[in-house]
């Protein structure tokens, strides 16, 4: 099945492509300009899906579908942690922290912004960590964030999480 | 060179302002004109012109000595895409005023565009506010 997906997409990739040349001999323009122009903003729209298919996945609890726009080389940086984690590693303490501990969870994104350059995407934006672990009360938590994401294979992936908590960025006077 | 490198290259050349072996001009060449930038020093999302005119403030004789020093740096390259992420301690002493000393996480991505590498965003985290103590008491 995720051969036939491959395959479709690859096949709707060129399907798009020949479309865009047809099109662009018909303007008199060059196939890549006419590429380039209409790219990036449907570049930035599959960007914005992805992104909003990731988190929707993480706040369903759909880990499957949550761990599948990550590229295998992801690294993350968590609020959670002071240093860094490779896949597996954010893998495994999502999976300590799915495991029953939580009444409920939701990560929600503020004001994010998009940018794309060629097969390169970057998202940051601000977030709302909230949620009840079992037997304490609530937590709320708010942090900044930047995603890197690259187009692998014609979908979009992320390759990088970086979230820091904003009480810890510097809100007070300075140097004092 | 190998593009690794070559990232490797353009990034220390880049902050080399921090380590007294270049200029803000040589960081700005680097960023690109729609990078989005997550610094320590403040709680929102910055800009290109915002990150620029908060480095003139601190670069404009505020400081005796200033170092932005990066530790533990790993570098990867996954066909046009480079991300960069490490540890950093910022010192150095504003005038008139005792050392500072600040140890944080960073990271970039960033892409090869028209021969060259350049950062799509660039983001700097406090450690401070990292989960250090038990949880969730």
């Amino acid at each position: 099945m995720q051969q036939f997906n491959r395959d479709r997409r690859r096949w709707l990739a060129a399907v798009r492509d020949i479309s865009l040349g047809a099109a662009a001999a018909a303007a008199g323009m060059p196939a890549a300009q006419a590429q380039g122009t209409r790219s990036a903003a449907d570049e930035t729209g599959a960007l914005r899906q992805a992104f909003d298919g990731m988190v929707d996945a993480l706040n369903r609890g759909d880990l499957d579908g949550f761990w599948a726009a990550f590229h295998p080389s992801a690294i993350m940086i968590d609020e959670d942690a002071p240093w860094r984690f490779d896949l597996p590693g954010i893998k495994d303490h999502i999976a300590f922290h799915g495991g029953n501990l939580w009444e409920g969870f939701a990560w929600r994104p503020r004001d994010p912004r998009f940018r794309v350059v060629g097969s390169t995407g970057v998202v940051a934006g601000a977030a709302t960590f909230r949620g009840k672990p079992k037997d304490a009360g609530y937590r709320l938590r708010h942090l900044l964030w930047s995603q890197g994401w690259i187009r692998d294979d014609g979908a979009w992936r992320t390759v990088l999480w970086h979230q820091s908590p904003v009480v810890g960025h510097v809100t007070r006077g300075s140097p004092g | 060179m190998s593009t690794r490198e070559s990232l490797d290259t353009t990034f220390t050349r880049a902050v080399g302002v921090f380590r007294g072996t270049g200029t803000v001009d040589d960081l700005m060449a680097f960023l690109s004109e729609e990078v989005l930038v997550i610094d320590e020093d403040t709680p929102f999302v910055l800009d290109r012109a915002a990150f620029r005119d908060d480095l003139d403030f601190h670069l404009g004789g505020l400081w005796d000595s200033l170092a932005w020093v990066p530790r533990e740096q790993t570098i990867e390259v996954i066909g046009t895409t480079g991300v960069i992420t490490g540890l950093f301690t910022l010192r150095g002493k504003p005038r008139d005023a005792g050392f500072r000393l600040r140890h944080g996480n960073f990271s970039l991505v960033c892409a090869w565009q028209d021969g060259r590498w350049i950062a799509l965003s660039l983001t700097l985290g406090p450690l401070l506010g990292h989960i250090l103590d038990g949880s969730p008491s």
